[in-house]
């Protein structure tokens, strides 16, 4: 029995605890798998149809996305002869990794963190920022027109949606006085969740994300009846599932993100006191921020049922001449509100 | 670099890049636009079309008459009644008939759900192309009940053959009156929340707004057809112009649209299946009670086809229709179908395969526009203008 | 009589205007609950297909089945045939008979309504599957018979509707 003991340990060992299972590679898998299965379901009862159903119909078709992963994973993977070969493969691989690096420092529980850091909003939203520039390298190493389209609008995107993000995440930082997840949501448990106390920062970082990680009707670096799938046009097999899960994987990220910093972080599950360490510590609070986290991602992709997509121009004018003044705005009513705190 | 990573290149001016829109693009249909495009912007656009094309003119020449029926249809499928009603009204001209106003009326019914069904199609790949999968689900689903009611009538989903020289294959079946009522009820409720899903959407209409602008004068060089001119406002409508069928009895409008751009043309559309609507009302309630068969081929029915034409309602083929020989001569007959104006030029040799029959289909007239209204747009710009054409390649290639 | 109709017309209509701020705030709202309503209450007219097979409306023309008794073999249905997936052939000396060809039929149904006889009927059965083409060219035999429809089915038959569009009402076989 030493051995299981040894394994559940291993298991259990934090550093390994927090990058592979929970909130790390395997929750995210998880995560990903419910949530485009979710998105075709969603889509399929506002479309009059059923969505996945074929494959175990008492699941309602649950299992589809695993029957496409083991799809993806036993396709070929080509690799075009004029492609630049090494980026090429690095690109969608290393985007995947580093869209779920912000999750080191994105507490799950005042105590379930593996790097404690003075900064680390500022750590997470700079994280946030590098997977699209691998997109646009993908995007550029595939020698494909479309592809190179597609980056080009990626690019273009980039700058309108991480300003309005960074700005949004400066107007809360500024609101709570803080650059750490830890004392925002602790200042959000004394006074008021994020939300409430700025929604137009709210508004404004749901946008923002939903642009960032193309979501209808932001969806427009990938628009299929114009540039077939963007930079991932001659992506197949593992790696094209990959690159279809960085989006995801990355809104994920924001908003858990979103959670932390709107939605008052563990509350109110996180403040119960069952005395068991793990539950206490991980598992209570974890469960209410991941799922907060997916109700704000499900919020996120029922947009496709709804929306077509923008022309680029328009996703410009909008974010640059609508949602950047917001940002701003909600920058002054962070400052009104942290006077008032004061005044009172 | 290595001798094998080099792709053939061709020299283009400086700063443009050539990219090929089809035949395999996920956003385009059975053809190939070839854009030139400058940064985002086309410059030149050249509309490929032909990768369907299927000889239907000369295959035409080898068979008898009403075989070339199945034929036409399979240009626009979706279309089957519209694209064949012209042929058939050719070859009545030429035998000088007339069909009774039964089938004239159930003709009519037949060529309203057709043009439903065509634009809702139209519409629904439309919305494809914008990004827009509800509505594309929303218009296909939709257009089931319009199918369905013509199975109905007809026998066939889609591919009805449905008109026989001086009338028309098949009575109303019973019940078809409430059935559509019925259809019709539903596709008008359908049709307030498209308002609300599709044409009013913001997205949506930031799309459209002044996208694809065809000019009254424009319109009227490039000699397009169908809802596309009308949404420039030009009064054109053939089923006014030279009233065929039932039309002329039935009250009804043709809308017109001045501005020209992608939104008027869908606007349009969606207008016109109001219309529809309203035509299909007034032909079930109005349909006069008579023969649906010219009485020259009635008369020659034996004792069987009498039989099956009284208890089924079903006209069978007499043979003296299969054997038609029309007396020498040309005609030519014009129908509004749901893209456009179809046009038919029959000749007769006096056999019993037509001499020559010539098609303008209205699809093949829109292909023009691509090349002159693409240019100066955005790439993004093509789906909105390509959909909103509602251009349709089998059509166009024949 | 109806003398009042004013008959076929044009009209002029225009778009009226674009939409400021408020108006947009409020189609997105609208939009989206109305996308929230359908999630809630969704709206399906999917036909689960091969577990549920439609009953065909009266009249449809599906598969076409020869009356060896009444076919007086005059060839005028293979002479109609537009896709020339009907041919006529000796079935024994001086009895001409029809065989058919379902890779090239299009169920035009010309044949069934040449027939003088009445010899061909169609059946509502459009969906048979075949192992290979050459089982597609069926004999006098297979021709005559009716094609079995598959048990274990639910049969539904489909009602058009005003609120649904389309409704399947299950059949209860016996
Ligand atoms: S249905 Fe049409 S295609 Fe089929 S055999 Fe009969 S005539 Fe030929
Ligand atoms: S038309 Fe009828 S009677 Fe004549 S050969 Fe064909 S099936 Fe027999």
């Amino acid at each position: 029995m030493a051995i299981v003991e040894r394994l559940v340990d291993l298991i259990l060992w934090p550093p390994l605890f927090y990058y592979i299972i929970f909130p790390g590679l395997i929750f995210v898998m998880i995560f990903e798998i419910f949530l485009i299965w979710s998105e075709r379901k969603i889509a399929g009862r506002v479309q009059m149809r059923y969505g996945p159903l074929e494959i175990a119909p008492r699941l309602a078709g649950a299992p589809q996305l695993l029957a496409d992963l083991i799809r993806y994973a036993l396709q070929e993977v080509i690799i075009p002869r004029t492609v630049d070969k090494l980026p090429f493969v690095i690109a969608p691989i290393a985007a995947f990794v580093i869209a779920l690096m912000p999750l080191i420092v994105t507490p799950f529980s005042p105590t379930f963190l593996p790097v404690t850091t003075e900064g680390s909003i500022l750590i997470a939203a700079a994280l946030t920022t590098i997977p699209p520039l691998l997109l646009i390298l993908a995007g550029w190493a595939s020698n494909n027109k479309f592809s190179l389209v597609g980056s080009a609008r990626e690019s273009f995107l980039i700058a309108t949606y991480e300003i309005i993000i960074l700005l949004v995440i400066a107007s809360m930082s500024f609101l709570y006085g803080t650059l750490d997840f830890l004392k925002a949501v602790e200042v959000q448990q004394a006074l008021l969740w994020g939300i409430l106390l700025n929604p137009i920062a709210a508004i404004t970082y749901f946008v923002a994300v939903m642009m960032g990680t193309s979501r209808f009707p932001f969806e427009i670096a990938e628009a299929e009846s114009e540039i077939v799938m963007g930079a991932f046009t001659e992506y197949s097999g593992i790696m094209f599932g990959l690159a279809m899960g960085i989006s995801y994987a990355r809104m994920f990220v924001y908003n858990i993100i979103f959670v932390l910093l709107f939605l008052g972080g563990w509350s109110p599950l996180g403040g119960i006191v069952t005395g068991n360490y793990i539950l206490d510590s991980i598992i209570l609070p974890g469960a209410s921020v991941a799922i907060k986290a997916v109700l704000i991602s499900l919020l996120m992709v029922f947009t496709r049922a709804v929306y077509g997509r923008y022309r680029i121009d328009h996703a410009l004018k909008g974010g640059w001449g609508f949602w950047f003044i917001m940002a701003l705005v909600s920058i002054g009513l962070s400052a009104a509100v942290v006077y008032l705190m004061e005044v009172f | 670099m290595s001798q094998q990573s080099q792709i053939l290149t061709r020299r283009l001016d400086k700063d443009i890049l050539e990219v090929f829109i089809g035949p395999q693009h996920p956003g385009s249909g059975h053809m190939r636009i070839i854009l030139r495009v400058d940064g985002d912007i086309i410059v030149e656009a050249e509309p490929d079309i032909g990768f369907v094309h299927r000889t239907m003119e000369k295959l035409a020449e080898g068979r008898e008459w009403v075989k070339n029926q199945p034929l036409f249809e399979r240009m626009a499928i979706l279309d089957a009644a519209n694209c064949t009603l012209g042929y058939i009204m050719a070859i009545e001209k030429l035998l000088g008939i007339e069909p009774p106003p039964r089938a004239k009326y159930i003709r009519t019914i037949l060529a309203e759900l057709n043009r439903i069904a065509s634009h809702l199609y139209g519409m629904g790949i439309f919305a494809i192309l914008l990004g827009h999968s509800t509505m594309y689900m929303w218009f296909f689903g939709d257009r089931e009940v319009f199918v369905e009611l013509a199975e109905r009538l007809t026998g066939q989903r889609l591919t009805h053959s449905f008109f026989w020289p001086g009338g028309v294959r098949r009575d109303l079946p019973s019940g078809f009156k409430d059935e559509l009522e019925k259809g019709i009820k539903y596709f008008e409720k359908r049709l307030k929340e498209y308002e609300v899903m599709f044409l009013k959407n913001p997205v949506i209409r930031s799309r459209l707004e002044g996208v694809g602008y065809i000019s009254r004068q424009k319109a009227a060089e490039l000699g397009i057809v169908g809802p596309n001119i009308r949404a420039s406002g030009i009064r054109h409508d053939v089923r006014i112009e030279e009233p065929y069928a039932a039309y002329p009895e039935l009250d009804f409008e043709v809308p017109i649209y001045k501005e020209g751009d992608a939104l008027a043309r869908t606007l349009q559309r969606v207008d016109e299946l109001r219309e529809s609507l309203k035509i299909l009302r007034q032909a079930v309630n109005r349909i006069p009670e008579g023969p649906i068969l010219h009485e020259r081929y009635l008369k020659m029915f034996t004792k069987v086809l009498k039989d099956v034409l009284e208890t089924e309602k079903r006209v069978k083929l007499a043979p003296a229709l299969f054997n038609l020989r029309p007396p020498k001569g040309e005609a030519y007959a014009r129908v509004e179908a749901g893209r456009g104006e179809y046009f038919y030029y029959v000749v007769s040799d006096g056999q019993n395969k037509p001499y020559r029959v010539r098609v303008v289909s209205p699809s093949f007239r829109n292909s023009i526009v691509f090349k002159y209204v693409l240019p100066g747009h955005r790439v993004a710009d093509l789906p909105a203008i390509y959909g909103s054409i509602d251009y349709f390649p089998p059509e166009a290639d024949r | 009589m109806a003398e009042t109709t004013p008959g076929p017309r044009y009209s002029e209509r225009s778009i009226e205007e674009r939409m400021g701020l408020l108006d947009k705030a409020k189609m997105h709202a609208k939009a989206l609950s109305l996308g929230m309503l359908r999630l809630a209450r969704p709206q399906r007219i999917t036909l689960r297909y091969p577990m549920e097979r439609p009953v065909l409306s009266e009249g449809y023309r599906g598969m076409i089945v020869l009356n060896n008794d009444k076919c007086i073999g005059c060839s005028l249905c293979a002479r109609v045939c537009p896709a020339a997936a009907m041919k006529m052939f000796n079935a024994a000396p001086k009895k001409l008979r029809p065989v058919i060809n379902y890779e090239r039929c299009i169920f035009c149904g010309y044949c069934v309504d040449i027939c003088p006889v009445e010899a061909l009927y169609h059946v509502p059965v459009h969906d048979l599957v075949f192992e290979n083409r050459d089982d597609m060219v069926f004999d006098l035999e297979t021709f005559t018979k009716e094609p079995e429809e598959p048990e274990h089915v639910r049969k539904v038959k489909v009602v058009i509707d005003e609120e649904k569009g389309l409704r399947y009402v299950p059949v209860d076989s016996e």
